[in-house]
């Protein structure tokens, strides 16, 4: 599936990059206000669930506006900006930090009104937890290329390019990732079940062709 | 079904969450980016704290790993603080007792107690819940902002320890900074007592007071202390920073005058003075003749936009609650907004008219000022008050709640809005906030039928509008009635091809 750019979008952001390039802050501020919320989806989907998202946010931005004399315009101002966001994205898991968690609660609390089903139950909070789990044990380089694959929608071209990778790298990433995904998945005491209920297959994927 | 495909469809059902950025909140998020870049190209004084540069692949040493807004939970019995934001922890997850909490310098964090008091920590803030029965908080550095639940007499009251002093509180709301050389505590409303090595002074609302090695002091009004500021969880700009853009208006407040950008106004420096419980009454604003007389004098000074006379004329603790009224419209007019509501606070202690006024300009200040904490209690009141503004004010609970993070308390306020207000100014706004809550509790059906009910009013702003529009066919689309729902997106795209959502409803679409 290809990504669809905003060409109205990026034309109007021309000015906007030109004026933050010269130092104007303002512009900046303008930007931030255009695309904040795109940044802060595509960390969060990259991320998973993190209370550092507005602190990021606002590192992108700060990043951006330190590299803008390096950009030359020849790709769009969004896929640079996607680029930056990723690399803050990158940084961020590589960052060592202590949990305050102690404890957990063993036992969710039950869903209101019943059983709601395996698949709703997948796109539970529980679920969903134990998934960011597992992801946060993946590599960097190989979550971020299956997140914005297989969540995102991007190519794996469109990837390659906003990682600087090359694209057979870029499958391979993928493809071990989905693999470690699809292992630790099953072996999950919360996951494993619900997918069994769904009659979910382990069978080798395609090594992300598309 | 591959186990990849149905976890990669798991993840991509939450990629309406986080709850987008509200448009007060990305303006203080704009805002809070311009002033580091500010900081960024200043030298730094040799005495402040300075600031954290960013350092792009820096290993941040912070503790825990804290958060935007928190959601908790407690278990009955134990006081325990669970955060957002650490990487593995989500809402509803707890921690023990007794932990250290520890806010990153651009962070802040929400905590609930299990008697309901609220806490809200600055970044930079570090404090420890105490461990068993007991609610005490250690707050060991920085600042936070409390929203204390009413207690019974015989519960005693709720403890913040710091180093130089205890705060002990009966049901209020306040704020309490820790810094090297003492504490600081500032009272919003309710009751509180500050004592320091046997010795205490009781606040009364709108007045802070300090403890420190050399002793208490109450220090007057409520913005009058050491940095001239009240308690803001965002405070992206300093009071009296040049540029700072004019203030927002949450809702009418015709009473609080004209925006001006913010001069390079001197902080606040508050006197001194002995130790006093409480403002004198006599209605006389440094011995300017009849109450009547200052008040003329105040309102000439307002129209001739002589604000640092106005302010002036109102420094003294002493000054008659009608008389702050133009202390804070002055300082709303410097852009000032934390002091501006802190003085409306006080005049609100006063009661009648003019206090039911003072209440209502003292939520809407703190809200511009980004102190949801103290615009949440003040819009509270000002809302119990009623008045020709209690529409308003009711409004700016459930805006309030909405910036704060508590979507479920904002949608149940706004439903009591609706119900107490069926013809009211903001009953779009108050539809959008309860779809909003019922959206983000997965109650699919309801949520659409409440954003469709919104969109028919042809009201709200465009960004609502926008939202509302993608959220029918969106919420459609979870609720199982994919064909209307996939009809709601197209249609949203056609209207909006470039629309804040418009990524979303074509991954919607392609799936």
């Amino acid at each position: 599936m290809d990504r669809r750019m905003a060409d109205a979008r990026d034309d109007d952001d021309a000015p906007l990059v030109e004026r933050a390039r010269a130092g104007d802050r303002e512009a900046l501020g303008d930007l931030f206000v255009r695309h904040a919320q795109t940044v802060r989806r595509l960390l969060a989907s990259v991320l998973g669930a993190s209370g550092d998202l507005d602190d990021l946010v606002q590192d992108v931005f700060i990043q951006v506006y330190r590299s803008l004399p390096g950009f030359r315009g020849e790709a769009r101002f969004t896929t640079w900006l996607h680029q930056v966001t990723l690399y803050a994205a990158y940084n961020h898991m590589r960052r060592p930090r202590r949990v305050v968690l102690v404890e957990r609660p063993e036992d969710a609390a039950p869903e209101p009104g019943g059983d709601p089903g395996p698949l709703a139950r997948l796109h539970g909070r529980r679920a969903l937890s134990r998934l960011d789990a597992i992801l946060a044990a993946i590599k960097p380089k190989k979550r971020i290329a299956f997140i914005l694959f297989a969540v995102e929608g991007y190519s794996v071209n469109e990837i390659a390019r906003m990682v600087g990778a090359p694209v057979p790298t870029v499958k391979s990433r993928i493809w071990f990732a989905r693999r470690e995904l699809r292992r630790k998945a099953q072996r999950d005491p919360v996951l494993a079940g619900i997918l069994e209920e769904l009659g979910a297959d382990g069978e080798e994927d395609d090594g992300g062709q598309r | 079904m591959r186990v990849d495909a149905l976890l990669a469809e798991a993840l991509r059902s939450r990629r309406a969450e986080p709850p987008e950025l509200g448009p007060s909140r990305l303006e203080l998020e704009r805002r809070r980016l311009l002033a580091r870049l500010a900081d960024e190209g200043r030298s730094r004084s040799p005495v402040r704290r300075p600031a954290r540069p960013l350092r792009w692949a820096a290993a941040a040493a912070v503790a825990a790993a804290c958060a935007a807004i928190a959601l908790f939970y407690a278990r009955p019995g134990e006081p325990v603080v669970s955060l957002t934001g650490a990487w593995r922890v989500e809402p509803g997850d707890a921690i023990a007792g007794g932990a250290l909490v520890r806010v990153p310098e651009r962070g802040r964090a929400s905590l609930l107690l299990p008697d309901g008091t609220r806490i809200a920590a600055d970044g930079g803030a570090v404090l420890r819940v105490a461990r068993g029965a007991g609610t005490e908080i250690s707050l060991l550095e920085g600042r936070i902002a409390a929203d204390v639940a009413r207690r019974e007499e015989r519960s005693g009251p709720f403890v913040v320890s710091t180093e130089f002093g205890d705060v002990a509180v009966m049901g209020t709301v306040f704020a309490v900074a820790v810094d090297g050389e003492g504490a600081t505590v500032r009272l919003y409303e309710g009751r509180v007592r500050l004592s320091s090595a046997g010795r205490g002074i009781t606040l009364s609302p709108g007045h802070s007071a300090r403890a420190s090695k050399r002793g208490l002091v109450s220090l007057g009004g409520v913005g009058g202390a050491d940095s001239g500021s009240d308690l803001a969880l965002l405070d992206p700009d300093p009071p009296g920073a040049a540029g700072a853009p004019g203030p927002r208006r949450p809702g009418t407040a015709p009473a609080a005058g004209p925006a001006e950008p913010a001069g390079a106004g001197a902080g606040s420096r508050a006197s001194l003075p002995d130790e006093r419980r409480g403002p004198a009454s006599d209605g006389r604003a440094a011995g300017r003749g009849t109450p009547e007389d200052a008040s003329a004098r105040l309102a000439t000074l307002w129209r001739e936009r002589r604000y640092a006379e106005i302010l002036e004329a109102t420094e003294s603790p002493a000054t008659a609650p009608a008389l702050l009224v133009f202390r804070g419209k002055a300082l709303g007019a410097l852009g000032r907004w934390s002091d501006a509501g802190a003085a409306f606070s006080r005049a609100a202690a006063a009661g009648g008219d003019v206090g039911r006024e003072a209440a209502y300009l003292s939520a809407t200040a703190l809200h511009t000022a980004g102190d949801f904490t103290g615009s949440l209690a003040m819009s509270r009141r000002a809302a119990a008050l009623g008045g020709p503004n209690a529409d308003h004010a009711s409004r700016l609970v459930f805006v309030s709640l909405t910036e704060l993070g508590r979507y479920a308390d904002a949608a149940a306020s706004a439903a009591g809005y609706l119900a107490a207000y069926p013809g009211g100014a903001h009953v779009a706004e108050a539809r959008f906030s309860v779809s909003t809550g019922a959206r983000l509790a997965r109650r699919w059906a309801e949520a659409a039928t409440g954003y469709t009910e919104f969109l028919a009013l042809g009201r709200g702003s465009a960004q609502m509008r926008d939202d509302a529009e993608f959220y029918v066919g969106y919420c459609r689309l979870m609720a199982g009635a994919a064909e209307s729902g996939r009809q709601e997106l197209r249609r949203y795209l056609a209207s909006h091809p470039s629309g804040r959502h418009a990524e979303q409803a074509r991954a919607a679409l392609t799936h």
